[in-house]
C-alpha cells in the first residue's frame, strides 16, 4: 500500500501531531507487567513504570492463564500483562526478518510482522487481548488493515486525492491528503495547503471543504474522496460500531460532509 | 588498518583547544543542513540567501550513493539531473562565503528509502549482516525496512571504494583552502543499522573472523584467552561469540563483555576503514568526524553514550566525534546529558545534527518553543558547534525554518536568528563552559549491563514491537548477581543517576566522561566520581589511585574492588587504601564511608548512601576541593558558567527544566554585580550579590554577568 518513493512533503507539524494523538496508540506509553521465562524459569517480572506488584507465581506454567492470574491480581495497575519465552522471540523476530523483500511495501512487512505473533501463542502472550492488538505502535483506525484497503478500493480512484479535514470549534484541527498511483499505492502524503489560512475559514462547511479541495487541486491530483469532518463526532464514530449505519445521520446533522461524493456513497447518505 | 587518519598539526583546516580552526584562525560553525538534490536548482540561490539570513555560516549536506548511482560505477553528477551537480551546489555555497561540511556515507538515512545505498547493494546477500540466529537484521524503517549490511564484509568495502572513487575528487577541490570545505563525515549514525541489542547484530561469517582477530589482538594467546574465560579452546578459529546471554556466575561474564567491547571495536575499526579510504582519495588537509545516533534510553540517556560506541576510542582514529540530538523540552536530562558526555569526552563538541524540524514518524514531534528550549540547553552545556537538521524542508521532513520553495516559517526562522545572533554577538566561540567535577559512566560496567539484555529483538524506527527500548535497562536486563552483592548491571545505573541528580541538586558544575577516559584528561578536575564494584579493570583501578595521587579527589563506591575484569584477584586500589589513614564520613549519625588521603589527593570512598542527603553529603565531602559551585534556592534550577579571558565576566545559563513557574535566587563564587539577559536584550534583577528572577515553565535565560 506505501509506495517504495513516496513524496511526504509541507506537513503541517500542528495537524501532524493531532493525526498521531487521533490514530496511533504506543504500547511503551502503556503500563505494563512485564515476565521474560526460560522454559517457565521467571527471568523478569517487573513492572513498566516500577510500581511495586504482587508477584503471583513462581514459574510460568501456562503463560496464558498465568497472565490473567497477574493481571487480576494486580488489578488497576497495568494496561496488560506481557510474558516472553526467551526462545520463542529469538525464533519469532529470526522469522520476521528472514522473510523480508526489497519488493514488499512496508505495510505488508509490518502487517506480517503482527500475524506472526499469533504463530507464537504460548511464547508471546498477553493479558488482557491478544498480542497483536496490544504491541507496538497500534494504528486505531476505527477498521482492520483489510477493511480500510476494501475502503479505499470502493471509494477511491487511482491516480487521485483522499483528502481528510477535521474541525474543532471553528478551526482546523488536523488535515490530511493522500495520493494514489496507479496501482493504488500511496505516493503522496501530507497535509492541506495552506492550512495555515485555512485554519481561519469560514464556519460554512461547504465553503471550507471547496476551498481546502481548491488548495490541494492546485498542487495534487483532484480529489475522489474527501471527508470534512468535526472533531468529536469523528472520534466518537471512528472507534463506534456500526460505522456505515451512523454515516447519514452525521451528514443529515451537518457534523460530516463528503466532497466529493463517492456515487457508492449516494444510496447511503443524503447528498445536501 | 591505519592507526589515525586525523589530519596533521599544520593542516590548514585542523583543531585545537576545542575550537576549528581555518587557516590558524578559529571560526565558530553554526551550520545548517540543506539538501542540493532534493530542492529545485533555480531555487538553491535564494535558498542559501534565507539560510545565511539566519546568521549560519555553514551549510552541511549528505551527499547520497542511492541517489548519484545510475548502474553500478556510473554516477550522474548533473549530467541526467542538474540538481545532481553537487560541484555547482559547492561552488554557489563558497560564493555566499559559506563554509561546508559534507557528509558523502555510504550510509546516511536522510529517509531516503534505501538509506542511501543503491538497492543492490543492499540485496546483495554477501553483504547482509547476521543476527544471532542467523537471520537477515532487518531495521523496520518507513517507507521500506532494509538489511543491515556488515561493515566488515571486503565485498562493502570494495563496492564502497567505487563510490568514493567517483565523489572524492570533487570534495577534494573544494577542500580548504582551494574552497570552503572545512569539515567530512564518515559515513552516519554507525550504530549497527540501530541494531543496538548486542545479539541483534553482526554475525555474518566477516564480523565472526574480525571477533576472533579483536580477541586474538586483546589476548595475544589461546592459553590467555582459556585462563580468562576458563576454556580450552585448541585455537582462536574455535571461538564462538555468545547469542544470547546465559550467564551465571562471575566467571562467566568476561566472554560476554568481550563481545560487547569488539562490537565497540567494530564501528571504530569499520568507521577508520571508511576515513582512510577518503583519505586515498584526496580529501586531506581536512578534519574527518562522524556521529553517533542520538541516544535516548530512559530517564534520559542513563545509559546510551558508553557502548556501543567509544567516542574516546574513535577519537584515536578521527579528528573529532559527536552525537546527534532530536528532543523536546520535556527531556532537559537527555540534553544535559549527550552534551555534557560531547563536552566531557570530544576535542571538539560539535552537534553533527541537532534538531531544527522532525522526520515524520517521528512520535509527538515538538514545537518551537521545543526547538528554542533545546537550543538553549545544548549551548548552555558547552557546545562548540552544530549543524541544524534541516534547516530547510525537503521530502520526508517537515517544520524546518525554511521551506523547500524557499518560503519562510516567521516563528521558527527568527528563533534559529536570534539564536545565531546571541551566539556571534556574544562570541561564544571565545568562552568556555567551567567545570571542576567530571562524573563517568563506568564502561565496563556499562557493557556488563549491554550484554545482560535477555530478549533480543531488531531496531524499529516506528516502535519496536515488543515495546522495549533498544537500549538496556531495568525491564529487559538480567537480574542475576553472580555472586555479588547485588546486580551491577541495574546498580550502576542507579548509582550514576543519584550522583547526577545530587550534583546538581547541589549545584555543583560538572561534565561526564567515562572510564575509558586518559589519565591527563581526569586529571584536568577537582573531582572526579565513578561507581566500583566488586570488579574493576586493572587499568581502571590503577589509573584512579594515580589521578587521585595527582591531585584529584576521586569519589568511588559503595564497593573497593577485589577482583580485575577476568575476575581474578585484584586488590590494587584497596591496598593503595589500606596504606592510608582514612577519616570517616558521617551522615545521620552513621559512618557512610572514609576519605583516603593519597599522594597529593584523596579517595573517597561512599559505601552507602541509601537515606541519606546525597546532595548534602557530597557538599559536606567535597568541601575542601572547593570545585564550582552555585548557590540556589530551588534544587530543581540548574546552572552552567561560561567564562573568556575577562576574570570578571562569565554567561550564566540558567534553567527552569520543570512545569511549573519557579522563584529563582542565585549566588556564585563572587558577588554578583550585574546581569543582562543575553536573547531577551533586558537587564535582569540582581539584589545581595545575587541573581533573582521568576522562571515560567521550561524556561532557559541567558545572563551576561559581571562580578564585584
Amino acid at each position: 500500500m506505501l509506495h517504495e518513493n513516496p513524496l511526504m512533503v509541507d506537513i503541517d507539524v500542528d495537524h501532524w501531531r493531532n493525526l498521531q494523538e487521533l490514530f496511533l496508540e504506543s504500547s511503551k506509553e502503556k503500563r505494563r507487567i512485564v515476565l521474560i521465562h526460560e522454559d517457565g524459569t521467571l527471568l523478569k517480572f517487573v513492572h513498566s513504570g516500577r510500581e511495586p506488584i504482587v508477584r503471583s507465581i513462581a514459574r510460568v506454567e501456562n503463560p496464558e492463564r498465568d497472565a490473567e492470574k497477574v493481571y487480576r491480581d494486580n488489578k488497576d495497575k497495568a494496561d496488560f500483562v506481557l510474558v516472553l519465552e526467551r526462545r520463542a522471540v529469538e525464533r519469532y523476530v529470526a522469522e520476521v526478518q528472514d522473510s523480508w523483500s526489497a519488493d514488499e511495501d512496508l505495510d505488508v512487512y509490518v502487517r506480517r510482522m503482527y500475524m506472526k505473533l499469533g504463530d507464537y501463542p504460548q511464547g508471546i502472550v498477553t493479558y488482557p487481548g491478544s498480542p497483536q492488538e496490544n504491541l507496538g505502535l497500534q494504528w486505531r483506525i476505527g477498521v482492520t488493515y483489510e477493511e480500510f484497503r476494501g475502503v479505499l478500493a470502493l471509494l477511491v480512484k487511482p491516480e487521485t486525492t483522499a483528502v481528510l479535514a477535521l474541525f474543532d470549534r471553528g478551526s482546523l484541527w488536523a488535515s490530511l491528503v493522500l495520493g494514489f498511483n496507479a496501482k493504488m499505492q500511496i505516493d503522496l502524503i501530507t497535509t492541506a495547503p495552506e492550512a495555515e489560512a485555512n485554519s481561519l475559514l469560514s464556519s460554512d462547511r461547504e465553503k471550507a471543504a471547496a476551498l481546502i479541495l481548491q488548495a490541494v487541486e492546485s498542487k495534487y491530483p483532484r480529489s475522489s474522496l474527501g471527508l470534512f469532518a468535526e472533531l468529536r463526532p469523528f472520534r466518537t464514530w471512528l472507534h463506534g460500531e456500526d460505522k456505515l449505519e451512523k454515516l447519514s445521520t452525521l451528514v443529515e446533522k451537518g457534523d460530516f460532509l463528503f466532497r466529493p461524493v463517492p456515487k457508492q456513497f449516494e444510496a447511503l447518505i443524503q447528498v445536501r | 588498518m591505519a592507526k589515525t587518519v586525523r589530519v596533521p598539526p599544520d593542516a590548514p583546516v585542523r583543531l585545537e583547544n576545542r575550537r576549528l580552526l581555518v587557516g590558524g584562525k578559529p571560526i565558530a560553525l553554526y551550520s545548517g543542513a540543506v539538501h542540493y538534490w532534493r530542492l529545485d536548482r533555480p531555487k538553491w540561490a535564494d535558498i542559501l540567501d534565507k539560510v545565511v539570513g539566519m546568521g549560519f555560516n555553514a551549510i552541511s549536506t549528505y551527499i547520497p550513493w542511492e541517489v548519484h548511482e545510475l548502474a553500478r560505477g556510473e554516477f550522474d553528477f548533473g549530467r541526467v539531473n542538474s540538481n545532481n551537480d553537487i560541484d555547482a551546489f559547492l561552488s554557489l555555497c563558497e560564493r555566499k562565503g559559506l563554509n561546508l561540511i559534507v557528509r558523502p556515507g555510504p550510509q546516511i538515512n536522510s529517509e531516503l528509502t534505501w538509506f542511501g545505498y543503491p538497492r543492490r547493494i543492499l540485496e546483495d546477500p554477501e553483504m547482509q549482516a547476521r543476527s544471532g540466529q542467523g537471520s537477515k537484521a532487518v531495521l523496520t524503517q518507513v517507507p521500506r525496512p532494509i538489511p543491515a549490511l556488515s561493515y566488515t564484509s571486503e565485498k562493502f568495502f570494495a563496492e564502497t571504494a567505487l563510490w568514493y572513487d567517483a565523489i572524492c575528487p570533487i570534495l577534494a577541490k573544494h577542500v580548504a583552502p582551494k574552497g570552503n570545505l572545512v569539515a567530512v563525515q564518515v559515513d552516519n549514525e554507525m550504530a549497527f543499522f540501530f541494531h543496538i541489542n548486542p545479539y541483534a547484530c553482526d554475525y555474518s561469517p566477516s564480523s565472526i573472523a574480525a571477533y576472533r582477530a579483536f580477541l586474538e589482538q586483546k589476548y595475544r594467546t589461546i592459553k590467555a584467552l582459556n585462563d580468562a574465560y576458563r576454556t580450552r579452546f585448541a585455537s582462536f578459529i574455535e571461538v564462538e561469540p555468545p547469542h544470547r546471554f546465559a550467564a551465571r556466575k562471575r566467571e562467566d561474564i568476561p566472554c560476554y563483555v568481550d563481545w560487547i567491547e569488539y562490537r565497540e571495536h567494530y564501528l571504530v575499526e569499520s568507521l577508520t576503514r571508511l576515513a582512510a579510504m577518503l583519505r586515498d582519495r584526496g580529501v586531506v588537509g581536512v578534519p574527518l568526524f562522524h556521529n553517533y545516533p542520538h541516544p535516548l534510553g530512559p530517564g534520559g540517556a542513563a545509559s546510551g553514550i558508553t557502548t556501543p560506541f567509544n567516542l574516546a576510542g574513535l577519537e584515536e582514529r578521527l579528528d573529532f566525534v559527536g552525537f546527534d540530538i532530536y528532543s523536546r523540552k520535556e527531556l532537559y536530562d537527555h540534553v544535559k546529558t549527550v552534551v555534557s558526555y560531547v563536552v566531557g569526552t570530544s576535542r571538539f563538541p560539535y552537534i553533527p545534527e541537532f534538531i531544527a524540524g522532525v522526520w515524520p514518524w517521528y512520535l509527538r514531534p515538538g514545537g518551537r518553543e521545543d526547538e528554542e528550549f533545546v537550543t538553549k540547553a545544548a549551548i548552555m552545556h558547552g557546545i562548540k558547534g552544530f549543524s541544524r537538521y534541516m534547516i530547510v524542508d525537503r521530502n520526508r521532513w517537515l517544520a524546518s525554518p525554511v521551506t523547500q520553495s524557499g518560503a519562510i516559517r516567521r516563528d521558527r526562522y527568527d528563533m534559529f536568528r536570534r539564536a545565531n545572533e546571541v551566539l556571534l554577538e556574544n562570541r561564544f566561540i571565545d568562552l568556555d563552559r567551567q567545570a571542576d567535577v567530571l562524573l563517568l559512566a563506568n564502561r565496563e560496567y556499562d557493557r556488563l549491563e549491554a550484554s545482560s539484555v535477555l530478549v533480543s529483538f531488531p531496531g524499529d524506527f516506528l516502535e519496536p514491537i515488543l515495546g522495549f527500548s533498544e537500549y538496556p535497562n531495568f525491564m529487559t536486563t538480567s537480574e542475576e548477581t553472580f555472586g555479588f552483592k547485588r546486580p551491577i548491571q541495574q546498580a550502576k545505573s542507579a548509582w550514576f543517576s543519584d550522583m547526577y541528580r545530587a550534583l546538581t541538586s547541589a549545584g555543583y558544575c560538572f561534565l561526564l566522561g567515562d572510564t575509558s577516559h586518559k589519565l591527563e584528561e581526569l586529571a584536568r578536575y577537582k573531582v572526579v566520581l565513578t561507581s566500583s564494584y566488586e570488579y574493576m579493570d586493572s587499568s581502571t583501578q590503577a589509573k584512579l589511585l594515580d589521578v587521585a595521587r595527582a591531585g584529584t579527589h576521586v569519589v568511588l563506591g559503595p564497593e573497593i574492588p577485589t577482583l580485575d575484569s577476568l575476575m581474578r584477584e585484584d586488590r590494587t586500589l584497596e591496598a593503595a587504601l589500606a596504606a592510608c589513614a582514612p577519616s570517616p564520613v558521617e551522615a545521620l549519625g552513621q559512618v557512610v564511608g572514609r576519605t583516603y588521603p593519597i599522594g597529593e589527593g584523596k579517595i573517597t570512598h561512599l559505601a552507602e548512601t541509601a537515606g541519606a542527603d546525597l546532595a548534602s553529603l557530597l557538599v559536606q565531602i567535597l568541601k575542601e576541593d572547593a570545585p564550582l559551585r552555585v548557590t540556589k534556592n530551588r534544587s530543581e534550577v540548574d546552572v552552567t558558567i561560561h567564562r573568556g579571558a575577562d576574570a570578571d565576566k562569565a554567561v550564566v545559563f540558567v534553567a527552569n527544566p520543570t512545569s511549573e513557574a519557579l522563584d529563582v535566587a542565585l549566588g556564585f563564587d563572587r558577588r554578583l554585580a550585574t546581569a543582562r539577559e543575553l536573547w531577551e536584550g533586558r537587564d535582569a534583577k540582581v539584589k545581595d550579590g545575587q541573581l533573582r528572577e521568576t522562571f515560567p515553565p521550561y524556561t532557559i535565560r541567558i545572563y551576561g554577568c559581571t562580578f564585584e
